[in-house]
């Protein structure tokens, strides 16, 4: 009798673990279970988890150079900070179609201060139409959008000498983007204006970019996309220096794309124009990736060079003449789905005399010290 | 014999993986058909809407789950590292986030027969009168 009664419970235990023994009881449980499951899913939708979230990235990069010609801010030293950086994005839908975006990045290179990066309300008008105003990006480069991203990136670091090319990621003013189908062909077009304040370092200190003005149009197709920009603006040095003084610039580039999911090429082109003595430049580069499994090897070839050098006064020749070729190998590994290591050798050459547009390979005399350099660099990007 | 054995058990195997397969499947007032363009536009976040005009309730199986593996695979063409990095393109500037994911196929099944804009994939062993299937990969 007593033992029966121990035995009851046990046999209930097990009926219930073991679901095929009692099929009607099972099947009620896991219907009720069900439609817990349901209404907790239910109560939560529309809730404030669905009109906010939380994104992070985070990049780890460690670099070391074989000489201190400063290539991407690497010299002899192995540093861990420069390019290292953890970002935090929140966006908050206010309605349907507004939305608040805030993102905020904190860098290794300024020793991890926080900076906003983009802060801006959209309002998407569900035509196509999406107009932002606050902080946004300056959409130069094919890749000017996640920029920070490292993980939304196939290289360790994108190509300097197109992405150095502009000093300046991020505006405040005002952009419309409007996307449609062009039969098979999606088709993005978006246009800015607005203005920044820049450090741009010890030499042309801080510079004010006036009336930033322009577009870009992408064209996707398929594997394909084909890219086009053209961005204005007029720069004046304040506090202190004069080195630009109302000096109007212009940005233009072209990229395509192509990837398959197993092959992937990337390449882009571009040219700057700056008035008066600072650097007018062509630069470009092609990279060619092929995905085995979770490896994405690739290969780089990037060019830079300023195209005004004949025009220049004698005392700026040094630090704005310009030229570099860059050979990139290196390998992308997805470790899980939100977590790659990357690994890069760049080496590059063809300097020609000048710094190789690396201003920490200048002598105090105005003379080259490096005429190569190779840069060997291991990332890790997340992204939760 | 236990050649015998070997021998059923692979044609079970093989006639267990010839049967199952992944299907797309909408609320039974849905559209009655969708090409694998539309549900990979959908999936991608390229298009928002249903044929209808009605704005899509997109609903994702969980990262890392095989039917999530093979349905990409069979659609969007890319593995989930891949639209890892495709969606943190989209968030981090914005523009996007990735569909709602539910970790159960019977959650999903019974979120889809109960929201009319609702669209998702699972396994077609599963598929009964409460939804209605749209495109097999």
């Amino acid at each position: 009798m007593k033992k029966a009664f121990i035995m009851l419970p046990l046999a209930a235990v097990c009926a219930s673990q073991f679901v095929m023994a009692a099929p009607t009881d099972s099947q009620r449980l896991a219907q009720l279970e069900q439609e817990l499951a349901m209404l907790q899913e239910e109560s939560s939708y529309d809730s404030l988890s669905d009109r906010m979230s939380i994104n992070g990235f985070f990049t780890g990069k460690v670099g070391v150079a074989n000489n201190d010609a400063g290539y991407n801010g690497y010299d002899k030293d192995a540093d861990f900070s420069e390019g290292s950086k953890l970002g935090l994005q929140g966006s908050f839908a206010l309605t349907e179609q507004t939305k608040i975006v805030a993102q905020l990045v904190a860098r290794g290179s300024d020793d991890w201060s926080t900076e906003m990066e983009w802060a801006f309300l959209s309002h998407d008008f569900d035509n196509g139409f999406v107009t932002r105003i606050g902080r946004l990006r300056v959409p130069l480069y094919m890749y000017s959008d996640y920029l920070e991203v490292g993980f939304a990136q196939p290289w360790a670091s994108p190509p300097s000498e197109l992405y150095s090319i502009v000093p300046l990621s991020s505006f405040d003013g005002v952009d419309a983007i409007y996307d449609f189908d062009m039969g098979d062909v999606a088709v993005t077009l978006q246009a800015s204006y607005g203005h920044a304040d820049r450090d741009t370092g010890a030499a042309l200190g801080e510079v004010d970019y006036k009336d930033i003005l322009g577009a870009s149009a992408s064209f996707a197709y398929e594997e394909w996309v084909f890219r086009t920009t053209y961005y204005q603006t007029t720069l004046d040095s304040k506090d202190g220096s004069t080195f630009f003084d109302e000096e109007d610039s212009y940005f233009a580039g072209v990229g395509l794309s192509y990837d398959n999911g197993s092959l992937l090429a990337i390449s882009e082109f571009a040219v700057s124009d700056v008035e008066g003595q600072y650097s007018d430049t062509e630069s470009g580069y092609i990279t060619l990736g092929y995905r085995i499994s979770d490896f994405t090897p690739y290969v780089t070839y990037a060019f830079l060079k300023t195209t005004d050098d004949s025009e220049r006064a004698l005392p700026y020749e040094p630090a704005f003449n310009w030229k570099r070729n860059a050979y990139s190998i290196g390998t992308r590994y997805d470790i899980s789905s939100n977590l790659a290591l990357k690994a890069d050798v760049t080496y590059a050459d063809g300097f020609d005399g000048t710094s190789g547009g690396l201003s920490s390979n200048l002598d105090s005399l105005g003379s080259q010290i490096n005429e190569d350099t190779i840069v060997y660099t291991v990332s890790f990007d997340a992204v939760f | 014999m236990k050649l015998l054995a070997k021998v059923a058990l692979t044609a079970a195997l093989i006639s267990g993986v010839a049967q199952a397969g992944v299907v797309v499947i909408v609320n039974p007032t849905g559209p009655d058909s969708l090409s694998k363009a539309q549900v990979s536009k959908l999936y991608l976040g390229k298009s928002k809407k249903l044929p209808n005009g009605a704005k899509a309730q997109v609903i994702e199986q969980a990262s890392g789950s095989a039917i999530r593996g093979e349905f990409h695979g069979g659609v969007t063409g890319k593995s989930d590292s891949q639209l890892q990095a495709y969606w943190s393109r989209l968030v981090f500037t914005g523009k996007g986030k990735p569909p709602k994911t539910i970790g159960s196929s019977s959650l999903i099944k019974s979120q889809v027969a109960s929201h009319a804009n609702a669209i998702a994939y699972i396994d077609s062993s599963e598929v009964d009168d409460s939804v209605k299937v749209v495109f097999t990969p």
